[in-house]
């Protein structure tokens, strides 16, 4: 009997190439706890019953043959409802997508298919990734396996519950302004930001172009760097995407931290903070100086910035970006009347309340007479956040703050105020908007529920992220079981 | 929600609405103006940071170099897909209903 919840790549790959279980026989058993776990969790919106285990015996047979199989190769995994899976259905949690089936395979798709992994399903989300709970999907709610009263973060909440419940080994998700590491945080997994450009969006729905990135989640370090190792690097169909190679090695070669010198954003731990997470946060520090960091305060002045010029800058390409959406393209029309008839009543009636109020809000602060007090405001002040993150990383190696400003929160206490959900955001936004790589690290205090840990990076050093969380994983305190 | 400054109005989100293609009910535009007004008030924080030290146009972007426009070969079945995602169809062609109204 496997026990699903030890899995992680390298496990199962040792467990797949030894032959001490079949490909088919671990994804039909990740399939039958799934049918029972799911219920209780609802982490996904659609299982690939058959086609995962077609998968499998591909798998299966490429080890049959003596071939050298991938280290992805065999491990099921989840996949965010706004990646494409060729063939299969992709709702991004929208009423308007419920009769879409993509066309074609991300390129993350292709590649992790390449390798031979197995996708085990499509997990829900806040709808379009617009959400900080997983509670804005039209279809359901996910719960947090943690607490089942609260909710497991978002918008990637989905692709968080399904490992944090053991339902996948690890996960896709996608990130515009914390979708994954806030998740992770709240969750207890790992989740990473990558640098923007890294990885092909190409297949993934878009929500703000100049932000958006997919982005890996998993239970420890070693496994989201291998899953990032196999979907980065340039791609013809994704302009914005770069020539980049990292090899998991790169990072398992520092052995201390004795060269970093990491920079706590003294903006961001002043105040507001439970003391909890305070204490959780200081011990963890601690842990990276036993490591060898040399640890100091540094100035983001204006990082507190950073969620205003977020919701300027993400509702107007939402609004631009959501406009495809239009009733007659993916599948939908249920409703009769002229063109123009069709167009209000489906994106009217098909879109939740949170697309609404963003696109509103997009074509708002785009609209003539207001464009330059907020869009090209914000833009500036945008690019005033970076030029401050720059000056800090000359100085540092890594900028440390938390994931986010409280563990997970119960369902229903933010649905009423969307600024109150919005501030959930606050820590991770600015990477985002500044483009960076930042890792998602679980740390523990005396409450039950997690916190994150984030350590933001360099723009293409990913490898510095991966190293820190490899060591600090070995030394930080385990959750209470 | 709490009182905040008027930034735009009922009037203003209706016609918000229209050029964003989207009927709401008569009710929700209420809470609707309300939320934005929230929000509104709290991204105006960014008019008391001082910019003019930032010039956009001299900052590089991600995507800059564009590939070759070159022709490549068609995936017919992609295609054929993409049509028949669209909500109906009549052979090759993407079907649509009136754009005017035959009794206005």
């Amino acid at each position: 009997m496997l026990t699903l919840h030890e899995l992680t790549i390298k496990k199962t790959h040792e467990l797949l190439t030894k032959k001490e279980v079949s490909a088919f026989e671990l994804t039909k058993e990740f399939l039958k706890y799934i049918q029972d776990r799911d219920k209780e969790i609802g982490a996904y919106l659609s299982i690939r019953h058959d086609e995962a285990l077609e998968e499998a015996n591909a798998v299966d047979q490429k080890i049959a043959s003596g071939r050298q199989i991938d280290y992805l190769a065999g491990i099921p995994m989840a996949i965010k409802d706004n990646i494409l899976i060729k063939d299969w259905p992709a709702t991004a949690a929208s009423k308007i997508l419920k009769n879409y089936r993509a066309a074609y395979d991300a390129t993350v798709i292709e590649r992790l298919k390449k390798a031979g992994a197995i996708f085990i399903g499509k997990t829900n989300l806040d709808e379009f990734a617009m959400g900080s709970s997983t509670e804005n999907s039209a279809y359901q709610l996910t719960k947090n396996p943690l607490d089942l009263k609260r909710v497991p973060g978002g918008s990637s909440g989905g692709s968080a519950s399904a490992v944090a419940s053991h339902q996948a080994v690890c996960a896709l998700g996608s990130e515009t302004g914390g979708s994954v590491r806030q998740p992770a945080a709240f969750c207890g997994l790992v989740g990473l930001k990558p640098t923007y450009g890294a990885v092909s969006r190409f297949g993934l729905m878009a929500m703000a172009s100049s932000l958006d990135q997919i982005a890996p989640l998993a239970k420890n370090t070693e496994d989201v760097a291998l899953l990032f190792e196999k979907i980065i690097g340039e791609d013809k169909n994704d302009a914005t995407s770069l020539p980049y190679q990292f090899n998991f090695e790169e990072a398992t070669k520092i052995t201390d931290l004795k060269n970093f010198k990491i920079g706590v954003i003294k903006e961001c731990v002043e105040e507001g903070l439970d003391e909890d997470l305070k204490n959780s946060l200081q011990s963890s520090i601690k842990i990276l100086q036993s490591l060898g960091a040399k640890i100091e305060e540094v100035s983001i002045p204006h990082i507190g910035a950073s969620l205003a010029c977020y919701y300027i800058l993400m509702p107007a390409e939402v609004s631009a970006n959501l406009a495809r959406y239009d009733g007659l393209r993916y599948a939908f029309n249920e409703l009769g009347g002229t063109l123009k008839d069709l167009y209000f009543k489906n994106r009217g009636q098909n879109f939740g309340k949170e697309v609404r109020r963003r696109i509103v809000l997009g074509t708002f602060v785009l609209s003539s007479g207001y464009y330059d007090a907020y869009y090209l405001k914000a833009k500036k002040v945008q690019q005033l956040i970076k030029n401050e993150f720059d000056a800090a990383l000359q100085k540092f190696q890594l900028l440390l703050t938390p994931t986010a400003p409280t563990a997970a929160f119960k369902f229903g206490e933010k649905t009423k105020d969307p600024l109150s959900m919005y501030l959930s955001d606050i820590f991770t936004v600015p990477a985002n908007i500044s483009g960076l790589p930042a890792i998602s690290l679980p740390i523990w205090g005396k409450n039950e529920l997690p916190y994150g840990l984030q350590l933001i990076a360099p723009a293409l050093q990913e490898k510095n992220l991966f190293a820190v969380g490899l060591l600090f994983e070995k030394v930080a305190s385990q959750p209470k079981k | 929600m709490e009182k905040h400054n008027k930034v735009i109005t009922e009037k203003t989100v209706e016609h918000l609405l229209e050029l964003s293609r989207m009927e709401i009910k008569e009710k929700e535009k209420e809470q609707l103006t309300a939320e934005l007004n929230g929000i509104l008030n709290y991204v105006r924080e960014l008019e008391k940071i001082p910019t003019d030290e930032i010039n956009l146009d001299a900052v590089q972007r991600p995507g800059k170099n564009l590939r070759p426009d070159n022709l490549e070969e068609e995936k017919s079945s992609e295609w054929e897909k993409l049509i028949d995602a669209f909500s109906n169809r009549k052979e090759q062609w993407l079907k649509i209903p009136p754009i005017f109204d035959k009794n206005p």
